[in-house]
Formats: C-alpha cells, structure tokens, sequence
C-alpha cells in the first residue's frame, strides 16, 4: 500500500478494525498486534483473581481515595449496602449452586462460554474473537455451569417471553434487575438478538411495550438507534464508520442493571 | 482484529456488571479480555516494566470496580486510563525512555527466530508488528494501540489521552501512514 495514498477515510477504517477493501502489509500489521491474546500474557490471572476475591471477602472494596482520571461514564456510588456485606465465599457458593442465577438473566450462562441457544442470528459465543484464539489462550471461561435443571427457565425463555409481552411472575426478577420493564426488554432483546447496544437513554416518548413484540424484525418503532432523533448527543457521533460502533455512540453512559436484586439472598 | 461485535460488547457488559458484585468467573473473563491488550499498550509506555504495571493497575481496578458504572467500552476506557496513569507516574519516576529502540531492519525482516518463547506464528507477528508501532513517535503510537490494540474509538481514546477526537484521529493517521511508508 502506498503510504500517501491511505485516505483518512481508509485510515479511520483500519484503526476501526474493518480492513475490507484495504488489504496490504499495513492492514497484517495492525491484525497481528490486536491477534489474540496469548497465554504468556496472561501470567499474572491468579494473583488479580487473588486481590480479587480477597477484595471481595472483605466486603466492599470501596476506596475513599479519589481515583485519577476517572472516564467518563463513571460515576461514583457505594455499592448496595447488601453487597458490602457479603463475603467472596458466599458469592462462590451462590453462584455456582443456586440455579436461579443461570436461569434469572443468563450472565453466569455468558460468562461460562453463552447462552445455549441463545442467538438464532450470529455464530456461537466466541468470548473475544479479536482476542482469543483458542489454540493460543487458555481456557476462555471458567468452568461450565452446570446447566439449570428444567425446572428453571433460561434466560433465552424469560427474555423471549419478556419479549413477546408475557406477563409472568418469573420475569419479576429480571425486570427489577433491570431498573424497569423497558429497560429490561431493551437488555433482553440485545441479549437475544445478539445486536448488542443495550440502549439506556431513554427517551421520553419511549415506544409503548407492544411494539417490541416486533423485536426479530428490529428496534421498535420510534426508537432510532442511529441517534437521528436525538439532536442533542450529536456529539456522540464520530463519524470513523466503524461497523456496529454506531449502537455505542448514542449510549455513551448505559448503566447496567443491579443485577443483585436478582438473587434475592435469604439472609438479607 | 480489534473489533467486536455488538453481542460480544453486551455479553463483555453484563459480565462487568456481574463482577462489580462478586462474581469471579465473570471477572476472570473480564481480565482475560482486557489484559493482553493493557500489556500491550503498556510496553510502549513502559517497555519491559508492562507486566508490573498492568499487575498494579489491575489492583487499582478491582478497588474501584464497585464504583465502576458503565458498558464494557465504557470499562476498557476508564481500565486503561488507570493503566496509563500508572505508567506515566512509572516513567516520571524512573525517567526512562519510554520507547523501545530496536532497528528497523530486525522488525521488518523475515521472521526472526531470536524469540523462541513465541513459538506461534502470530505470536511472531504480533511481537512484529507491535515493535513497530512503538517506534512511532509516542502520540502516535499511543493513538493507534488504543484504537487497534484496546479497541476504543476516537473519543474515548482521547478520554484516556486528555486529547479531543480529532487530535486523536489525527496522530493514528499520521501514525498509520508512517507504518505504511515503512513497510513497503
């Protein structure tokens, strides 16, 4: 590739990672340096998981020391007073017994290789595929949770019942989690379309519930998610084209769902 | 190469939130994603101190991680902000150049194999290629490791530099247009 003839329009498409129609040495080069992560890279994964759950057993990690350079999208906001109470063991033990975590909004499902038959659309969960190739990385997740029993709806049930306008007592959880209904269908159809960019925005003429009975088909109606309503996050668009980026731009600051809620612990 | 797909980027967000309360498998996924690409970007900064600083940085993370609150972009930018902190007040400390000066004729060659531990063929490349990057003048490098390595786009990766977008743009232009002139 000749270095003068790399339009900006080129440029910011490689650095957005779509290299179609730019094929040449600087398109290896950048590939190579973003492949997969590689094992030797991952040395030091027992002593953060160490700090981590030794954070955790102490209760809330929570720093009073102010923190530099804080992006953005972060807000400061002590954790809920029930997590601060909880031990790591605790957690260990809830997650990996209790079968309402995999069955309540299916992120340990996520975390332990995907939703089983959650995506009728994309291709089976590769957990990083920019930087996991699994012949060079170590195992990708922990292990498998074992599968909930049937006696527990999977998160592709809920959401897709939550999706379809159901109205059930299981899908209580997961609209609470999720800090409202619309918010929670919003999680659920990204989760189950697998199109990603959970929108948390809201606007105030939000589209009424029955229109995301429509959710295979797209976003509902009203609901633009390339931002073309929404004059006053213009400035959230970049412009670099990047396949997919657009869904983020206009979601600058999502807030996820306190997903604590979901457990619902005994002993609280 | 960088980029994600939107199911990957809710999945990566579901499983930040998760760990924010305790959830260690969801953590470990989290690092596991986010760390190869912190010690790559730290190498520029830091060359052979990237893995002490990426360890200290990953501590920092999980201290504030409560008080985390966003998507998982949101999360790698706000992750490398602390990462760069570190590194800078590193390199303050030590005042030590900051790039690595290899010749140019031992990156661009024919795979070397002066680096055994990297038996894999793109491991290779991947020393390669980030070799060069860091020979760029270091707003440039910086720019193109946080938009190719870290994935982030060119706001965020100015959120980290304390640079507006377009200044951003602009150095992983330059940055890009320079790798092309010496690759050919």
């Amino acid at each position: 590739m000749n270095a003068r003839r790399i339009s900006r329009r080129a440029a910011e498409q490689m650095l957005g990672g779509n290299s179609a129609g730019h094929d040449g040495p600087l398109t290896d080069l950048l590939a190579a340096a973003a492949s997969p992560g590689r094992p030797e890279e991952l040395a030091g994964e027992e002593n953060v998981m160490a700090a981590f759950q030794e954070a955790f057993a102490q209760g809330s990690p929570i720093s009073s020391a102010p923190r530099r350079g804080a992006h953005r999208g972060v807000r400061s906001s002590p954790l809920p007073a029930v997590l601060s109470r909880r031990s790591a063991r605790a957690w260990t033990i809830r997650v990996s017994g209790a079968v309402l975590v995999v069955g309540a909004v299916g992120g340990v499902a996520i975390a332990s290789g995907g939703v089983p038959g959650r995506n009728p659309v994309s291709t089976p969960k590769k957990p990083t595929p920019s930087m996991s190739a699994p012949p060079l990385t170590r195992k990708q997740a922990p292990a498998p949770v074992t599968p909930a029993p049937a006696a527990s709806p999977s998160a592709l049930e809920l959401c897709k019942a939550l999706l379809d306008g159901k109205s059930r007592k299981q899908l209580e959880p997961l609209i609470k989690a999720a800090g409202g209904r619309q918010k929670a269908l919003a999680l659920c159809k990204a989760l189950v379309t697998g199109q990603g960019g959970v929108p948390t925005d809201w606007p105030k003429d939000w589209p009424s519930e029955r229109d995301w009975r429509d959710w295979q088909n797209g976003w509902p109606q009203g609901w633009d998610r390339d931002g073309k309503n929404r004059h006053d996050r213009k400035d959230k668009h970049d412009g670099h084209g990047r396949p997919g980026k657009h869904d983020k731009a206009i979601l600058p600051d999502v807030v996820l769902p306190d997903l604590a809620d979901l457990w619902n612990p005994p002993q609280r | 190469m960088a980029q994600r797909t939107p199911a990957d980027e809710a999945e990566l967000s579901v499983l930040v939130g998760l760990a924010q309360q305790g959830d260690e498998a969801a953590f470990r996924s989290v690092y596991q994603d986010l760390q190869p690409r912190l010690l790559r970007y730290l190498r520029a900064l830091v060359a052979e101190d990237a893995e002490d600083i990426a360890s200290e940085a990953w501590l920092h993370i999980v201290r504030d991680l409560p008080s985390f609150r966003g998507t998982y972009d949101g999360f790698r930018g706000w992750a490398t902000t602390i990462a760069r902190n570190r590194a800078l007040d590193h390199v303050r400390m030590r005042q030590r150049r900051p790039r690595a000066d290899t010749p140019l004729e031992e990156l661009t060659g024919v795979a070397g194999d002066h680096d055994t531990a990297l038996s894999a063929l793109d491991g290779l490349g991947t020393e390669r290629a980030l070799r060069l990057i860091m020979r760029l003048p270091r707003d440039q490098a910086e720019a193109v490791l946080l938009r190719v390595v870290l994935g982030l786009d060119a706001k965020t990766a100015g959120q980290v530099l304390g640079k507006r977008a377009g200044a951003v743009r602009t150095a992983a232009y330059r940055g890009l247009r320079k790798l092309a002139g010496e690759l050919q």
